[in-house]
């Protein structure tokens, strides 16, 4: 009863938060489009809700919108395992080597703060001008936050859960399955959460740069061709993925770390 | 019973030296003592004698410097030697109170389902049915130690090894625990080894209690409870009872001054 009670509580609570959100979006639209019938606001720079929304169905009834999405989808994809297997990987055995740790930290402080953007030409030098350059840098970004994250979950296990495995008589395996993997896994989500976001963050800024195809490339042409109302369309489409990619972290969470009850990722 | 000759565990002249920062320390130095297989011992001694770091020498976690530690058994079929009940924090957050106590049995049964199947009558019977599938932080101090508990006897290991396991649990509480942790070593008689700073506590549940020094902690009395089992509360308040509290404290207040300095 108690519990029912309280997931009810949880779930109102989501709710008002969630109609607040879409209360203030809606304001802001219905003023928006009430400026731009009366002239106060330039229907050119800011087109109003109305013209967007057409736009956007528009969009993706002639798959405009849908397959540049997909292309953005698919290159965050790519980039999240090509980057995040392996700074997942390294991350637990930078966690659970102390000495491995300490050997290589510096060279983490010394490369994680470059905006892996930055470097996209130097990447292209490398990879050349296609796909594999753009994939890479996303790569790089999806790399660092799961990497560092990680690492700092294996470390705040505290050593007694150590002991207690071993005790037991537990062997490397069943210490890893059973203590270091679910130990760091709230860790572990908290930077897949940051190396997703980050990943379709510099998508987009590689696709504006030099992509033919995709939401960036999609925002950079309507602003050179000055179609505003393809641009907005692109923008809500980013922020969607931003809602969707979080909104999905958040029920994996809830599902697979029952036991942080806190944890708000 | 002709097994109680038996021995469950033999230390001998065990030492454990650290290195800090201000140099080598002993934690203890030269204890030795023999546990019978089914005896309930118990370790008395001012904090920081190095109670602990012989309990984590006999549960092999950690290395003595010199001595040997005895063991009448081989660990078998994956049964552990030795289950320790750590203070707090000993269970895993992460699994659910069924989990941490099966986890006892991790080593030596391979099926997922029967490792919970056998722990399920030790979680009833520690009184925690109703709490199976809650997470630790769910629970308060005292049933977190029933879990810790059950999962030290469904491991089977011979040996138990307890490190003050009532130690932050409000008197109550603690008395509660320690008749049903003496009710559910009666059923399958272990070797326990177990640590406290209770005097009161140490005296109502062993077999026999070895008094330790302050820091190099070595074993400085040795003893003998002679009270019949099984026993309740009431023998706290027999004569005898509070006679040997007084001695067992006077020794114990020595040490603490010597320690202070």
């Amino acid at each position: 009863m108690d519990d029912l009670t309280g997931k009810k509580q949880r779930f109102l609570g989501l709710m008002r938060e969630g109609w607040f959100t879409v209360f203030i979006i809606l304001l802001i639209a219905i003023a928006w489009e009430w400026g731009v019938s009366v002239g106060w606001v330039s229907f050119l720079f800011f087109p109003p809700p109305s013209v967007i929304i057409s736009t956007f169905i528009k969009l993706i009834a002639n798959h405009k919108l849908t397959d540049n999405t997909g292309i953005t989808l698919w290159r965050v994809f790519l980039g999240l395992i090509l980057g995040g297997i392996p700074g997942l990987i390294l991350g637990l055995i930078l966690g659970w080597s102390h000495r491995l740790y300490r050997l290589v930290n510096p060279l983490i402080a010394a490369t994680h703060p470059i905006p892996k953007i930055a470097i996209l030409p130097l990447i292209m030098i490398i990879f050349g001008i296609g796909e594999s350059s753009k994939v890479v840098v996303i790569a790089l970004t999806a790399f660092f936050p799961l990497l560092i994250n990680t690492a700092a979950g294996v470390q705040q296990i505290n050593p007694i859960h150590f002991e207690v495995a071993k005790n037991y008589g537990a062997n490397l395996t069943k210490i890893f399955t059973r203590v270091i993997f679910p130990g760091s896994l709230p860790l572990i989500l908290t930077g897949l959460r940051l190396s997703l976001n980050l990943a379709l963050l510099v998508s987009i800024a590689v696709e504006l740069v030099s992509a033919q195809k995709g939401l960036g490339a999609m925002i950079w042409l309507a602003w050179q061709t000055l179609r505003t109302e393809e641009l907005y369309v692109s923008l809500v489409m980013t922020a969607l993925l931003g809602v969707f990619f979080n909104f999905f972290l958040q029920r994996i969470a809830i599902h697979l770390v029952p036991w942080k009850t806190e944890q708000r990722i | 019973m002709n097994s109680v000759s038996n021995l469950g565990l033999t230390c001998q002249g065990l030492c454990k030296t650290y290195q800090t920062k201000n140099g080598l320390i002993s934690a203890i130095k030269d204890v030795s003592f023999c546990v019978k297989e089914h005896e309930f011992i118990c370790i008395v001694g001012p904090s920081g004698c190095g109670k602990t770091t012989l309990l984590k020498l006999i549960a092999g976690l950690l290395h003595p410097t010199s001595g040997q530690i005895f063991f009448s058994q081989d660990p078998q079929d994956g049964i552990p030697r030795s289950a320790l009940v750590f203070q707090e924090h000993g269970l895993f957050p992460w699994m659910t109170v069924l989990d941490n106590v099966a986890f006892g049995l991790e080593m030596r049964v391979k099926d997922k389902k029967e490792r919970r199947d056998l722990s399920r009558p030790l979680i009833e019977k520690m009184g925690l049915l109703a709490f199976t599938n809650n997470y630790p932080h769910e629970l308060s101090m005292g049933m977190r130690q029933r879990v810790g508990i059950a999962r030290a006897f469904v491991s089977k290991a011979q040996i138990l090894l307890m490190d003050e396991p009532l130690g932050s649990l409000d008197a109550q509480t603690k008395l509660i625990l320690q008749e049903e942790l003496l009710k559910i070593w009666k059923e399958d008689q272990k070797c326990v080894v177990y640590i406290t700073h209770d005097i009161e506590e140490a005296i109502f549940l062993g077999d026999r209690l070895l008094v330790m020094t302050a820091r190099p902690g070595h074993i400085r009395e040795e003893i003998v409870i002679p009270f019949d089992r099984p026993r309740d509360l009431s023998i706290k308040e027999l004569t005898e009872f509070a006679k040997m509290k007084g001695h067992i404290w006077r020794i114990l207040e020595e040490e603490v001054r010597k320690s202070c300095g």
